[in-house]
């Protein structure tokens, strides 16, 4: 099960030796899930279990990292923009845009089924429609159409903006949009990659296919903000996660999780998302 | 995760462990020792073959030194096979680790309702629908605040209330469609997870249709009807008032003030005045 990242960081090394000393202030960790069908509420005590381990990890005391968790789009910036975080879990599209006033500098990217990246891919019922420009007017429907501006610059590329092109019809659980797509109900869903690869389970599978397909698109780990975390702190926190699944009980949890590794992120793996964010205005 | 691994992996699979409810915790195993049972002296006498005929008065409002005592004979007398086998030890140890504070005891004694359930199996129970479920409602309650714990049993929850909702639906009135349905609703989506918003719909209503008598059912179905469905606020509400009405009527002792405090929690989430 790909229940991984955080719950692994928090469930490991708890009894690595405590290193150097804290940062004096402590650091703020900021994690945004849009539209994730998770309460905040809910977020509350385990990340503060995820953190207090991740500070055993690195050898931080205990307490020196804060953390706020949230789902919505709204509240996330607001947070950002109040209490600008030192480190960062963020969806790409916040990341991309929150990157430069907040000097983000990805620190480690988790690798799944051999993969770093991902795709989104556009599913229809098999000979209802061929291309995207064929949906204009249409309902597409998937848990991933909270951030718009980010499909519209980074995963169309500028050449549709989905606000527009279709009736958007976001639901927090995929399986339902696709349920509802093979019903009838529903003329498109979009998908990410791990969705997409769960569809041979699913009893109307072959009735669906991809129209469309969006090149890869890195994913996101932690990131810090380069401003404000020194490169030191920035270094042993990559390290840290790096090791993670690597061996005993880290591995065990790696495995269970379904994360194989926490990598170091390329200094150019964002380039050409970051690209598009850019120049897709 | 499940929703977003291209957008934040790490959020996302954080997001998916939380919509257990669950901390993440480093245990993997269900705890082996058990809770000392404290005062055992003043219990009252009686022969294990009246357990069976006592244990079905029992209940969230038995006294815990009732329930105790109970558990102490169990654990120290011969005890008949036809009680053995049955689901009544591991209900005794639900009833109890339900109603306590303390989460290394809570988690010892729904590990021991683990067990009770697993040895009752193991001999060919004659109740096995019954004990599928007190094994279930045991092992969610021992991996309630452990992570990998419930993580690593998803699928033997899952199991165990399938086999409870097709032999014994009616244990606790409507406990297994209820437990199913709110395990589709919490567990982590597909394509990672069991989560299923429809079969979370599905369970839950069967559960009212078949007991609205018991206040969870309509609980569980007006939570999932606030999470999966647009536009249930109406029928949420209904199903809240009536769900309070009956917890405030009914014998449920402490379990009382623990539902109706997420009974509340429900309608706060999802916007509603009652």
């Amino acid at each position: 099960m790909r229940i991984a990242g955080a719950a692994l960081v928090a469930c490991l090394l708890a009894a690595w030796a405590p290193g150097p000393a804290a940062a004096a202030e402590g650091y703020d960790l900021l994690v945004c899930y849009p539209g994730g069908p998770v309460k905040d509420s809910q977020a509350e005590g385990a990340m503060g279990d995820m953190l207090r381990t991740i500070e055993a990890l690195g050898g931080w005391p205990a307490g020196t990292f804060r953390h706020e968790f949230t789902t919505r789009l709204d509240v996330c910036r607001k947070k950002l923009a109040e209490r600008p975080p030192h480190f960062t879990i963020l969806s790409l599209g916040l990341f991309l845009e929150a990157r430069e006033a907040h000097h983000l500098a990805p620190l480690v990217q988790p690798r799944i089924k051999g993969q770093t990246a991902d795709v989104l891919r556009v599913l229809v019922r098999k000979g209802t429609f061929k291309k995207l420009a064929d949906l204009q007017g249409k309902t597409l429907g998937g848990s991933m159409l909270e951030e718009r501006e980010f499909l519209r610059r980074v995963a169309f590329e500028g050449a549709l903006d989905p606000a527009v092109h279709f009736q958007l019809k976001p639901n927090k659980r995929a399986l339902q949009s696709l349920r509802k797509l093979a019903k009838g109900e529903l003329d498109a869903v979009l998908v990410n990659q791990i969705q997409y690869d769960g569809l041979p389970g699913l009893p109307f599978a072959r009735d669906l296919e991809v129209i469309h397909s969006s090149a890869p698109m890195p994913l996101v780990g932690v990131a810090a903000d380069e401003g404000r975390v020194p490169a030191a702190e920035r270094k042993r926190m990559a390290e840290a996660l790096a090791k993670m699944c690597a061996a005993g009980e880290g591995a065990k949890q790696c495995e269970l999780f379904g994360v194989e590794a926490f990598l170091p992120a390329p200094a150019d793996a964002y380039q050409k998302v970051q690209a598009l964010w850019k120049t897709t205005r | 995760m499940e929703d977003h691994p291209l957008r934040a992996p790490l959020g996302a699979a954080l997001a998916g462990l939380l919509l257990l409810g669950l901390g993440p915790g480093c245990i993997w195993n269900l705890p082996k020792d058990l809770v000392v049972l404290s005062g055992m002296d003043a219990c009252p006498e009686y022969d294990l073959d009246e357990l069976p005929a006592r244990a079905e008065a029992f209940d969230h409002a038995t006294e815990s030194v009732e329930l105790r005592c109970a558990l102490h004979k169990l654990r120290t007398a011969a005890i008949p096979a036809e009680v053995h086998w049955s689901g009544t030890p591991a209900r005794i140890c639900y009833l109890l680790a339900d109603r306590t504070r303390n989460g290394d005891d809570r988690d010892r004694l729904a590990a021991e309702g683990v067990r009770w359930a697993e040895i009752a199996l193991d001999h060919g129970s004659p109740e096995a629908g019954r004990v599928h479920y007190y094994l279930a409602i045991n092992l969610g309650l021992a991996a309630r605040t452990h992570a990998a714990l419930a993580v690593k049993n998803l699928g033997r929850l899952e199991k165990a209330l399938l086999d409870a909702a097709r032999e014994a639906p009616a244990e606790e009135q409507g406990g297994p469609l209820r437990m199913l349905g709110a395990l589709y609703l919490l567990a982590p989506p597909w394509p990672d997870g069991i989560g299923d918003g429809d079969k979370a719909l599905e369970y839950t209503r069967k559960a009212v249709e078949l007991h609205p008598e018991h206040p969870l059912n309509l609980l569980f179905l007006a939570q999932a009807l606030l999470e999966v469905e647009e536009d249930a606020c109406e029928e949420a509400r209904a199903l809240l008032l009536r769900a309070r009405a009956l917890i405030e009527q009914g014998p449920y002792g402490d379990a009382r003030e623990r539902w109706l405090k997420e009974l509340r929690a429900i309608a706060r989430d999802g916007d509603i005045e009652l």
